[in-house]
């Protein structure tokens, strides 16, 4: 949360003091990690529907007997579980990063700007590999 | 970290997710619509995944 700044603070300070905060979470891999826990706990309440889901699913095919007569959920949510799922990756990898960052990167989040290996959503390399 | 072959699988169907099945009714073109299994195993895969990949990069179990 941002920290109200005092009243005869000139602009400079306002941001210089905005982007001490900014490198400071960038920079700490338990913040990224932080997230990714928030992200965990909000897959864990899906997950029983996704259950429910996959249970009238089977039973709907014959593959195994239906236990009542609930119908299934209007939604089966295994999308969204797994799109949290990619957005707790992906913190999980760039909290790693965040705590070993090269000269450079540090040097460009230290003028307030993310560094390349910190942005966009991508998981995967060219090879096949985690990024 | 090695990625297994299933994994490698696992998180290429997230990838798709995260760039768009997760939140818009279409790709951005007609070369994204492509087959996407869906495995009533998926939610536990992820969750041995995350283990692996929290024990790899030293996040604490939440």
């Amino acid at each position: 949360m941002e920290e109200p700044g005092r009243p005869d603070e000139t602009p400079e300070e306002r941001d210089k003091a905005k982007i001490a905060s900014f490198s400071q979470y960038v920079l700490s891999p338990e913040a990224w990690f932080r997230i990714a826990d928030e992200l965990g706990a909000a897959m864990e309440l899906l997950e029983p529907q996704i259950e429910r889901f996959w249970e009238c699913f089977r039973a709907d095919a014959g593959v195994v007997e239906k236990k009542d007569s609930e119908p299934p959920p209007n939604h089966s949510l295994i999308n969204v579980h797994m799109m949290l799922a990619g957005f707790a990756i992906e913190n999980l990898r760039k909290g790693h990063l965040a705590g070993h960052p090269t000269w450079k990167e540090r040097k460009k989040v230290e003028a307030g700007e993310l560094p390349k290996c910190l942005d966009g959503h991508k998981i995967l390399n060219s090879q096949g590999g985690l990024v | 970290m090695t990625l297994s072959e299933f994994e490698r699988d696992l998180l290429a169907r997230i990838t798709d997710v995260i760039s768009w099945r997760g939140r818009y009714p279409a790709p951005l073109s007609h070369d994204g619509i492509v087959p996407f299994p869906q495995w009533d195993g998926d939610i536990g895969r992820i969750k041995t995944f995350l283990q692996k990949l929290r024990a790899h990069v030293g996040a604490k179990e939440s």
